[in-house]
């Protein structure tokens, strides 16, 4: 569990402010806008009406329709597709259980790609495609030196010495 | 994590998260609208965001009664949302153009009505 929670350091520390842009921007957009709009936060629309970490009412049925084992449980991997969105956008803004929250938000935008939005145009796989690669480094190398793993892992690193 | 806990998890979840999903309800809206001194009205049409509408193509408003200017729809929708959106089409043109589309709250009741001109919020 710590190999997943400890994060790489890059030589240099602007290296890991540039890679802390996409990151911060992809978790922004996820958590403020595409999944706040889907899943109950505290800062989701008022008028779309959702109860803390409740999914959209249609988000299951769009779900459905991807066929296959979706169709199967459409409610589960609706709200984990929300979830990831919404909550997995927080923590990766802020670096916290970075690689668990790229992870999820990766699995979530190529579900979107090839279940949903491939069929539509290639063009319109870019806004999901832009979410993954966004979140790739993060996978990666974790939340580098701007995140919370970062300063949770040094604290644990004093106590252990 | 172990694969059992995990399996154990994973049913869990998917046996429990349907509950987590927001309840909908059927909200019906009575569309209302007044083309008073618009010329040569063929067609009176509805677009909006949400289910049976869409805003590619016009849902059909009928006139309230022989040369009358007021024409008349009921839409019904499976929402949760508390507010939707529309925008009233005549002979197929959009009305406030560049403008913010309509918001319609709907009644804590089934039943919203919602009157308006073409044209003028």
């Amino acid at each position: 569990m710590r190999q997943i929670l400890q994060p790489l350091v890059l030589p240099n520390w602007w290296q890991d402010a540039l890679l802390t842009i996409p990151r911060v921007v992809c978790g922004y957009l996820l958590t403020t806008s595409f999944g706040a709009a889907k899943f109950g936060l505290p800062w989701s629309p008022p008028e779309n009406n959702l109860g803390l970490f409740e999914v959209a009412f249609w988000f299951p049925n769009d779900v459905a329709a991807y066929g296959g084992v979706f169709a199967l449980f459409p409610a589960f991997f609706a709200w984990m597709g929300a979830f990831s969105e919404a909550v997995g956008g927080l923590l990766l803004l802020l670096g916290l259980g970075t690689r668990l929250s790229a992870f999820l938000i990766i699995c979530t935008m190529l579900v979107a790609i090839f279940m949903q939005q491939l069929s539509q145009g290639m063009w319109n796989t870019l806004p999901a495609a832009g979410f993954l690669w966004a979140a790739l480094p993060a996978l990666v190398l974790g939340s580098g030196r701007f995140g919370l793993d970062y300063l949770l892992d040094k604290s644990r690193r004093h106590e252990n010495a | 994590m172990k694969t059992p806990s995990l399996l154990l998890l994973l049913t869990l979840s998917s046996l429990l998260l349907p509950g987590c999903v927001q309840p909908a309800h059927d909200k019906t809206v009575v569309y209302l609208l007044d083309v008073r001194g618009l010329p040569n009205v063929q067609q009176v049409g509805l677009r909006g965001r949400d289910k049976p509408l869409s805003w590619d193509q016009d849902l059909p408003l009928t006139p309230t009664g022989p040369d009358s200017s007021l024409y008349r729809a009921v839409i019904t929708t499976h929402t949760g949302y508390l507010v939707t959106e529309v925008k009233f089409t005549v002979n197929g043109e959009f009305e406030l153009k560049e403008a913010d589309n309509r918001r319609i709250e709907f009644s804590p009741t089934d039943t919203t009505v919602y009157r308006a001109r073409f044209n003028v919020r």
